[in-house]
């Protein structure tokens, strides 16, 4: 399915970064990825099943859940974390901050990928690097 | 046990000046009364994250230090350098920051926060197409209708509904007519 992606803020995040970003609060929240409910039934996607999100910029595996803020359809969104960093557009018009937002994407069922955790995630970047 | 009032939460732009801190017997913060859930977040983990054994790298090992060895340190690696910039601050209170920026003066730096990033798109649309703006107080008893674009209060600000728009009373305001 394409979808716009979307990164922000939520208010677990943010108290999650403040208990420490190896947190479970933290880590929970920043690998959800909120998608309409629609979309989910679409998709035949089941609460906390894994998803796949790819974008010009790279893929991640995330745990689907439903949007409470819908109707969104097409549209996902991803809190602000290393996560999301992997598939954000790091492109800063010169103001020093990615592109967070806006970004084409597609979105489908990974029933047999795995969602990184914080030490995999970096692990893998320092081998793609 | 000791209360600490009127303590300014250093999280985000709300800066709610409300806050009520309880620290035990042991200056360990165990409440932080009006807080939002991230700003009681910063207050109760922020002793789990402070550096009390500082390390000082000598003949290539870091070895422990004490608070003033290591402030002595600090103090004169500032001292020798030529241009220090003195960057972060963002979740600083507003007393140490004071204090940040007398000290940059005195070392013949640059203070910088991490605002000049977050915020360099806001200032390039600012620069661009201007920006109409409102104060706090304009929104809170003035407004009758408050659009929020591109941002997130709910999460971001979590006590702005509070203290100026939804759940505040307005001064004009007859009827609870306010919506988010």
């Amino acid at each position: 399915m394409k979808v716009l992606v979307l990164t922000g803020r939520t208010i677990d995040q943010g108290r999650g970064k403040e208990m420490g970003k190896l947190s479970d609060v933290y880590q929970k929240d920043v690998t959800q990825c909120q998608i309409d409910p629609e979309d989910m039934k679409a998709l035949n996607l089941r609460q906390n099943a894994n998803v796949k999100v790819t974008t010009n910029f790279g893929s991640v595996v995330l745990r689907a859940v439903k949007s409470l803020r819908g109707p969104h359809p097409k549209m996902i969104f991803i809190a602000y974390g290393p996560w999301a960093s992997m598939i954000s557009d790091p492109e800063s018009h010169g103001t020093g901050m990615p592109s967070l937002k806006g970004m084409s994407g597609t979105l489908e069922p990974a029933p047999k990928e795995k969602v990184l955790t914080m030490q995999e995630l970096v692990n893998q970047l320092k081998m793609e690097a | 046990m000791p209360v600490i009032t009127g303590v300014t939460c250093p999280v985000c732009g709300t800066f709610c000046d409300d806050i009520e801190i309880i620290v035990d017997d042991n200056n360990r913060i165990i409440e932080a009364r009006n807080a939002c859930a991230m700003g009681a977040a910063k207050f109760l983990n922020f002793s789990d994250h402070r550096i009390k054994t500082p390390l000082i790298r000598k003949n290539g090992e870091l070895v422990e230090a004490t608070m003033d060895e290591a402030i002595e340190k600090a103090a004169q690696i500032l001292v020798d350098a030529h241009y220090p910039i003195l960057y972060g601050w963002s979740n600083t209170c507003c007393e140490a920051q004071r204090v940040g920026v007398e000290l940059a003066e005195e070392v013949g730096g640059v203070i910088d926060n991490t605002a000049t990033v977050c915020h360099g798109p806001s200032i390039l649309g600012v620069q661009s197409v201007g920006i109409p703006s409102a104060t706090l107080g304009q929104m809170r008893h003035r407004a009758d209708l408050i659009i929020y674009w591109a941002s997130n209060p709910w999460d971001a600000h979590p006590r702005h509904p509070e203290r100026y728009t939804m759940f505040s009373d307005g001064r004009f305001e007859e009827e609870d007519t306010k919506s988010l």
